[in-house]
């Protein structure tokens, strides 16, 4: 028999290739960092415009084989403008993130102002961290979408699982980055206004739903402004004619 | 029991291909003298060749192939644009960055190669079929279409690639697109890079649109376009 | 295959020049293959000394984080700036401490003693071992490529002008040849009275 001990120093997802069970040369304990194949397929996508940030999540809820549910919230609104959209382990995402709106609700609350979002994504980054190297950790990818409360500047952050931070005028997560940077790279302007930030949206959801071989049930989108976060409507019934 | 150990600890790969005894059987029925094949001095060469390049089946293999690229070849109203990266990485280190992977079969006919198990496209206009493109891989798919993109870096080459493709295209539209989508592939994919191979087959044959680096390229599209907003040119 | 230390990517360099002395990163912040940011800058300033920190990013900044609480607290009680010689000891028991669950970061200090007048590089390895040196310094997932590059352009006494001219091509070369660094890089080049922060922009490929 195989002792139960016995790893290679690292597995990779056999969906997306990253790295799922990180194990030290020197520790005698290992550090598991295992990212659930289905995460890489949910699709979270973010875009900063001129005066705005754009968040879509895919609708399905997945587990297993089956859609649970076509109508999904992967996201949840922080304060007045940061809004947080996750994808990941069942179970570990709606946990988290309710966690991290209690607190930022707290904070609110007790301080009578709001956590800036670059203030608050350093927050979910320690708390993630932390967890990274406890017994059981989160297994949740990130995009922190917000405005500055004080200077009005839109601001978008994606974290992902290993809780590495990086600020970014546009994001995705899952195999939707592997499709969508390359066209937000083409197609995305600093000072866009929010219309134009639908039209790129549409680009990356057109792409997705002609190449990704699983259906995400459409996406769900936010925007935040400085007047506070709404739901916008998107049309998602069209079907995409590949090439 | 240690015998049961033993059957179930070997790796998979050593039962493949063809045992020595009907290797030597294939050897001794060939033809002789000329057409012969030279085998290395090995008892099972595809065993043996798993064992050393194999990332997947053996992670400590001495040989690591390139994997790494990217290809994409489309169809259009003037004809086929062929363009590919020129990077070839032995794990993260970069062996090249001057490869051509556009291979020139004949004056009408072209080929592109991705490394490892990745596949190759052929492109060309013959008699009987016209503009014909077809993407080929090592288990033997044989796919005819309008569009590919091969390699690492194809993702991100289709999503620049299927925004803007019609069939309609002019030509030096499409040539753009082709040069643009390699551009935005080399930018995201570590494995991919260096050089824009560029190539459009017509009626009359294939006409080779420059090796070009990609550097100056993609300065020229940021700073003269606005794209690439995710990149600092200049410090706050 | 891959190891903690080349998920992300990324690349770092420390030169001691005459009366002066540079540190310069790369900015990429990668998933294997993939670039996921441009714009990730592994040089961290406490003070004036600089530390530079390579390998798994989210690592690179809870250590930045954890020595930046640590020089602040040390600035409030001892009421001065900290020496690059104190921070390279504070860097290597902070790594220590989590001898049997390391951190996976190759810190690198560069800095002048402002007693001594004197410039400082040191290296450690990931449980904290100093890498004193008197040359240069080199980390990250091109630091082969660096070792290459520091031992064909570096010289004794250079002046910070031609020190910035060789750190910079030695960190661009040799980022060239590694497919998991790169994408632009900031350097900084430490006199006693002045420190220059300039942005390389490398190859975006």
């Amino acid at each position: 028999m195989l002792e139960a001990r016995e790893f290679p120093p690292i597995f990779l997802c056999p969906v997306c290739k990253a790295p799922q069970l990180i194990t030290s040369k020197y520790a005698s304990t290992f550090l598991f960092i295992y990212q659930p194949p289905k995460s890489c397929q949910e699709v979270l996508l973010g875009i900063t415009g001129k005066d705005f940030t754009l968040i879509a999540a895919s609708k399905a809820a997945m587990r297993g084989a089956t859609i649970l549910k076509a109508s999904d919230d992967k996201t949840r609104q922080l304060n007045k403008h940061t809004l947080m959209a996750f994808s990941g382990e069942a179970g570990d995402t709606v946990q988290f993130a309710e966690y991290i709106q209690a607190n930022a609700q707290l904070y609110s609350m007790r301080n009578e102002a709001d956590l800036s979002p670059s203030a608050m994504a350093n927050f979910v980054r320690r708390e993630l961290a932390s967890s990274l190297r406890s017994r059981k950790p989160y297994m949740v990818n990130l995009l922190l979408g917000g405005v500055d409360p004080i200077t009005d500047k839109p601001s978008l952050h994606w974290l992902d699982y290993l809780a590495a931070l990086a600020p970014v005028p546009y994001a995705a997560h899952g195999y939707a980055q592997y499709y969508c940077l390359s066209i937000l790279d083409k197609h995305h302007q600093p000072d866009i206004d929010l219309e134009r930030g639908l039209e790129l949206l549409r680009l990356c959801t057109d792409e997705l739903k002609r190449r990704l071989p699983i259906d995400f049930k459409g996406v769900l989108v936010k925007v935040v402004t400085k007047d506070g976060i709404r739901e916008i409507d998107y049309d998602d019934s069209k079907q995409v004619q590949s090439a | 029991m240690d015998t049961l150990v033993a059957q179930y600890s070997r790796p998979l790969f050593e039962n493949e291909g063809s045992s020595q005894e009907e290797q030597l059987e294939l050897i001794q029925t060939l033809p002789p003298l000329s057409l012969k094949f030279a085998l290395p001095p090995i008892a099972q060469p595809s065993a043996f060749l798993r064992a050393t390049t194999d990332d997947h089946s053996n992670p400590d293999c001495p040989i690591k192939i390139a994997h790494g690229t990217t290809t994409l070849a489309f169809r259009f109203k003037g004809g086929i644009i062929v363009a590919t990266d020129s990077r070839a990485t032995a794990g993260n280190w970069i062996a090249s960055q001057t490869v051509k992977k556009v291979i020139e079969i004949n004056n009408c006919l072209l080929g592109t190669m991705a490394g490892g198990a990745a596949g190759t496209m052929c492109a060309g206009v013959t008699p009987q079929e016209g503009p014909a493109l077809y993407y080929i891989d090592s288990d033997g798919t044989r796919l005819a279409g309008n569009l590919f993109c091969v390699g690492s870096g194809q993702t991100f080459a289709y999503g620049v690639l299927d925004a803007e493709y019609s069939y309609d295209l002019e030509d030096e539209a499409a040539l753009e697109l082709g040069r643009r989508s390699i551009l935005a592939a080399t930018h995201r994919d570590a494995y991919s890079g260096g050089f824009i191979n560029l190539y459009h087959v017509k009626e009359d044959g294939w006409v080779k649109h420059g090796f070009s680096d990609t550097n100056p390229i993609f300065w020229k599209t940021k700073l003269d376009k606005g794209e690439f907003s995710n990149v600092t040119s200049e410090l706050d | 295959m891959s190891s903690p230390f080349s998920i992300n990517g990324g690349a770092c360099v420390a030169m001691v020049g005459k009366d002066c002395v540079a540190i310069a990163c790369d900015l990429r912040l990668g998933l294997q293959s993939l670039t996921v940011s441009n714009n990730f800058p592994k040089i961290f300033p406490y003070g004036d000394v600089y530390l530079g920190l390579t390998g798994l990013a989210t690592d690179v900044a809870t250590v930045s984080d954890l020595l930046r609480y640590k020089v602040n607290l040390y600035r409030l009680r001892e009421e001065r700036a900290i020496s690059p010689q104190t921070l390279a000891n504070l860097v290597s028991s902070s790594l220590y401490e989590r001898r049997f669950g390391p951190f996976f970061v190759s810190p690198v200090i560069a800095g002048i003693n402002h007693t001594t007048g004197k410039p400082f590089i040191c290296g450690f390895d990931s449980i904290g071992c100093i890498d004193f040196a008197k040359d240069f310094i080199v980390s990250g997932t091109a630091s082969d490529q660096l070792f290459g590059t520091c031992e064909g352009l570096w010289e004794p006494d250079l002046a910070p002008e031609d020190l910035f001219e060789t750190i910079s091509q030695a960190l661009l070369n040799a980022v060239d040849r590694d497919a998991l660094s790169g994408w632009g890089a900031h350097v900084y080049i430490i006199e006693k009275d002045k420190v220059t922060k300039r942005l390389l922009k490398g190859r975006q490929d």
